[in-house]
């Protein structure tokens, strides 16, 4: 049952040891609490310390993110703090909650408000991959569904980083799962999830690279419409009852906040096998449809998920500022056996906990009995500001709420960052293009990854009006996804997202505005309106060693320059700074990721375009700021073995009005088809383009331009624009009247034939077959997915 | 008067609610009645004239696709299931609705209890979410009136799709079959991905011997919009997107009896 820790009487060696594989938390931290009840006069129950370690671990306080932050000696303004000023300085009209709910909220049309969160699972997905994906997504669902009182969740979206599927058996680390294994069982898991939910997953992507052998990046988002009247986050009221509403409890997910804190080593995969939990989807519908029908009926004071943590996370957040007494043997339970501790921690799935007022408990009851849905009143919501739970009369955990929120000792962290001393190559000319053009094209980073989007459902709730792979054969990408929310009508959300893991090791700020960038241009390439579009940060990250968060310094400062720039805010985030194996012989950093997600609103879906050709004959030109010899970090040198230095960088200065002019050009009803440039260059971005249409193009390189820097350059913000009028001779001025003041180049035309031929100065410098580029395309993931 | 559809979910039913959107556009009165409700009696089925069960996974499609839902529908809603066959009333079982159907019984033969054929696993193996071109046969199914002879454009998303009978119930059905899988010239295909489950002779749809009811693999409910086609922008659209008519024709049927 319930034990108590002497830790009044431990020494440091001790504290740490209490700590290790369970606690997570550093000997400072431990030395408070040990402050905490020597002032109290007692020692903690188990489930006190429980709680106290959820509380405050790095995945549900992000203690680096609020730290105070000394970089090269200097200090700067905290993480958070920074990303959050950026907002408040935007003070974007269309943001109605950011970083204060489960999701950000923007509004919609005619009373909607529409929302979006982004999360990781990389711990639970190492060490059990189908279910770490599935609860990933189970877990995001939530997010939504308790965002304000209540969402209703229309779309799932899914970004992978793994090492190659074709890595040696011998690279992979002492405890580590081989990549060919982990991305079939984590798109399984994605698949299963939202496909039984009935939430469609349309946009998403799979990086590769030989680093992420020791820990792959599994993350997951969600977006969800819900009444706007009804978007705020919700406050309990003393008196009010806490009803957990869903699964039940077991022992799956015990420790998963915790754990999920800490660095991956060649143990975790046995000690820590407990902390993923089993997904069940079908649950998880039926308490959405239970949660939207009671928040319709203005039933729920406040709602949050039952996510890491468990109760201990969902009970004491809610309640903190009023307190909150739980009588835990109330808690339906899977199988008996468990300790109160573990029920209070327990990270079981597909549970919610809701703050209803007491005279609505009948009614809401009764909702839930329709739909199959258990409902548990567990305790209620006090005045005391105390965090009391009880197990059969017994008190095992009686905490200050003050202390529980406000008790974590304050970081200071120390950050340095030097720039890396990498080099760049002297590539001679290619020799064989259409050689190089077909390697381009089947890299892992550039390849097409339709196999998976097939699995995935991304037409169920009849709303997708882009869809991720399109064109005449159905298999050419879209860079967003459209959808229409409101049945019959044409108001649209737009999502979209990008990373490049590559990037950030050359240079994480210019790394992660190419990240931000890319997010914003795959929106705009789809119709978005720049104004109306907003952000969301997923910092993944080795853990904060002086280095790493001299990286993650200048990838926050990053986004809040993107922001700034472009008044997009960053409404919702998430970082998780646990990237890195550890053994006794071996450090593995994880590469830094930086997702930047984006979404927005649409008032008409007719006005958007899709990447595929729509007909011969049309001229194509180039929107966009690029330095063509700005190689480094492509998959171009990539194919030649080098990462190089000189890597692409956005400039701020052009990209917003590059952006404003497309989406411009795009409302007009101007452009055929809009595609962004990103892996593989204008090269791949120009084949899939060709893909889609059935039919090839004709690029002019410009005289004294470098014809591979300009075919692979992979500088995000750029598009290739077919235009609607202006072929032939007025080409190039219709182009220029529509992109007054942004840079912007005509490079060709579309052709009947199946065929891309690139030329310079009026010489051909080679052609090359569509099919022959589409077989490479389709080649590896055929290989994997089969 | 417009007809009342019962749109029925339970656990595990998702595509409920463009399947409503789908039958209000139609001209249909919906409403989305759980199965508890009908269990209860707070709701009887014979205060509607459409009967539709939506796609999704119900039960999470444990034992076999579809399955429980149908056990749940022959053991505790028999009675009001005969009554409403017996007056006539349409039913359209989408996706999993229509693996519902087939293991009631009413599809093919409309005989509770009798299960005569099957969908199973797709031969890919996996789940599959692409748009097919479907052949509308010259059943006498009061869905696709007007429709013989032409191509309808549909999406398929499903794991568990492929129709399976044994040789006589094949032969003896051959005149109920609906909707195959076909080529863009019409011609019914084994060929994968334009069969995308492996069907036998390509059966994409089925009505029972009345043409009361239908049921079918692909999403109509997912059509009823241009622009939820996947090349919408590429395609000068005349007429009504495909998915429409199928609930239309319903709502006419029930008007006009």
């Amino acid at each position: 049952r319930t034990q108590t820790i002497p830790i009044r009487e431990m020494d440091d060696e001790q504290l740490l040891e209490l700590s290790r594989d369970k606690l997570f938390l550093n000997l400072e931290e431990m030395r408070a609490i040990q402050d905490y009840f020597r002032a109290s006069g007692r020692d903690p129950t188990d489930c006190e310390l429980e709680t106290i370690a959820q509380t405050w671990s790095e995945h549900c306080v992000h203690k680096t993110f609020k730290a105070r932050l000394i970089v090269n000696g200097e200090e700067k303004t905290p993480l958070l703090k920074r990303l959050q000023q950026a907002t408040a300085e935007i003070s974007h009209p269309l943001v109605l909650s950011a970083f204060v709910d489960n999701s950000g909220v923007m509004e919609f049309y005619h009373g909607w408000a529409i929302c979006g969160k982004v999360e990781t699972h990389n711990s639970p997905s190492a060490i059990e991959p189908y279910g770490g994906a599935m609860t990933g997504s189970g877990g995001v669902f939530r997010d939504i569904m308790g965002t304000g009182q209540g969402a209703r969740v229309i779309a799932s979206t899914d970004m992978f980083c793994f090492a190659p599927p074709d890595t040696p058996r011998e690279d992979i680390p002492p405890g580590c799962l081989h990549p060919h294994y982990l991305l079939r069982r984590v798109v399984a898991g994605v698949r299963d999830y939202g496909n039984r939910m009935g939430i469609p997953t349309n946009n998403g992507s799979v990086h590769f690279h030989r680093d992420f052998r020791a820990k792959p990046t599994v993350i997951v988002g969600a977006y969800g419409i819900l009444p706007k009247d009804r978007c705020q986050k919700g406050k309990p009221r003393p008196g009010d009852l806490a009803l957990v509403i869903g699964g039940r409890t077991g022992r799956d997910g015990i420790h998963g906040a915790t754990f999920s804190s800490g660095e991956m080593t060649e143990r975790t995969i046995e000690v820590n096998a407990s902390a993923v939990q089993i997904g069940h989807p079908i649950e998880e519908k039926r308490m959405s449809d239970a949660i939207l029908e009671a928040g319709a009926a203005g039933l729920i004071r406040a709602i949050t998920d039952c996510g890491a943590g468990g109760f201990s996370s969902a009970l004491g957040e809610m309640g903190a500022q009023t307190g909150v007494r739980v009588q835990l043997e109330r808690a339906p339970l899977k199988y008996s056996g468990l300790k109160p501790w573990e029920i209070w921690v327990s990270e079981s799935q597909e549970r919610m906990v809701l703050a209803v007022a007491p005279e609505n408990l009948e009614r809401i009851l009764e909702i839930c009995r329709g739909f199959n849905v258990e409902a548990t009143v567990l305790g209620e919501f006090t005045g005391d500001r105390r965090l009391v739970v009880t197990y059969q009369g017994e008190t095992v955990c009686d905490l200050d709420m003050e202390f529980l929120h406000h008790g974590l000792p304050p970081r200071v962290m120390r950050a340095s960052w030097q720039e890396p001393a990498g080099e760049e190559p002297a590539l001679a000319l290619p020799e064989d293009w259409a050689t190089l053009y077909c390697r381009v094209m089947g890299h892992l980073n550039v390849c097409s990854k339709e196999p998976i989007v097939r699995m995935y459902d991304h037409g169920v709730q009849g709303s997708n009006a882009l869809p991720p792979y399109g064109g005449t054969a159905g298999d050419a990408p879209n860079d967003a996804v459209l959808l229409t929310p409101l049945y019959g009508r044409r108001e649209a959300v737009v999502i979209s997202h990008g990373l490049n893991p590559v990037l950030n090791q050359i240079d994480p700020y210019y790394g992660s505005l190419w990240a931000a960038a890319e997010a914003a241009a795959n929106a705009v390439a789809a119709g978005a309106d720049p104004r109306e579009t907003v952000l969301i940060d997923n910092f993944i990250w080795p853990f904060p060693d002086e280095e790493s968060l001299g990286a993650l310094d200048r990838a926050v400062d990053a986004c809040v320059d993107f922001a700034r720039a472009t008044g997009m805010p960053f409404i919702s985030g998430k970082d998780s700074l646990s990237s890195t194996y550890r053994t006794k012989d071996l450090v593995l950093k994880i590469p830094p990721v930086l997702c930047v997600s984006a979404f927005g609103r649409l008032p008409d879906v007719t006005k958007t375009a899709s990447a595929d050709f729509k007909r011969a004959g049309s001229i194509l030109v180039l929107v966009g700021k690029r330095n063509p010899a700005e190689m480094g970090g492509s998959v171009y040198y990539d194919l030649a073995g080098y990462l190089g230095k000189n890597l692409p960088r956005v400039d701020l200065g052009t990209l917003p009005r590059v952006l404003a002019a497309v989406h411009r050009a795009i409302a007009a009803g101007k452009v055929l088809a809009c595609h962004d440039i990103s892996e593989g260059g204008l090269a791949a971005c120009l084949a899939e383009m060709c893909f889609g249409g059935g039919m090839g193009a004709r690029i002019d390189i410009p005289a004294g331009e470098r014809p591979d820097f300009f075919l692979f350059n992979e500088t995000a913000g750029c598009f290739v624009v077919e235009l609607a009028d202006g072929g032939g001779e007025d080409g190039g001025k219709a182009a220029e009247e529509l992109f007054a003041g942004v840079p912007c180049l005509p490079i060709g035309a579309t052709l009947p034939e199946q065929q891309i031929v690139v030329c310079q100065e009026g010489k051909e410098l080679f052609r090359v077959d569509l099919n022959e580029l589409k077989e490479a395309w389709k080649k590896p993931m055929l290989k994997v997915f089969g | 008067m417009k007809p009342k559809v019962c749109v029925l979910r339970t656990d595990g039913t998702n595509c409920d609610l463009e399947t409503f959107a789908a039958f209000e556009k139609a001209g249909g009165d919906c409403r989305l009645v759980h199965i508890n409700r009908l269990r209860n009696k707070e709701e009887k089925l014979a205060d509607y004239q459409i009967l539709a069960i939506p796609g999704g996974f119900s039960y999470g499609d444990d034992v076999h696709a579809g399955k429980i839902l149908a056990v749940e529908l022959t053991s505790f809603l028999q009675e009001q299931l005969v009554e409403f066959l017996a007056a006539g009333k349409p039913i359209l079982g989408i996706c999993n609705g229509f693996q519902v159907l087939v293991r009631t019984g009413i599809l093919p033969d409309r005989k509770i209890g009798e299960v005569s054929a099957a969908l199973v696993g797709n031969d890919s193996g996996r789940f599959e979410c692409r748009w097919v071109t479907l052949f509308t046969e010259n059943a006498p199914c009061i869905f696709t009136e007007g429709l013989a002879g032409k191509c309808l454009n549909l999406p398929v998303a499903h794991a568990e799709g492929k129709f399976y009978a044994g040789p006589e119930t094949l032969k003896k059905i051959a005149g109920q079959v609906v909707f195959r899988y076909a080529g863009e010239n019409g011609r019914p295909t084994q060929d994968y991905p334009l069969n995308p489950n492996g069907s036998l002779n390509a059966i994409a749809g089925l009505c029972d011997p009345t043409g009361l009811v239908l049921g079918l693999m692909p999403h109509p409910e997912r059509f009823v919009e241009h622009t939820q086609h996947p090349n919408w922008r590429r395609r000068d659209f005349v007429g009504e997107p495909h998915g429409l008519a199928i609930f239309r024709n319903a709502v006419r049927y029930v008007k006009n009896a």
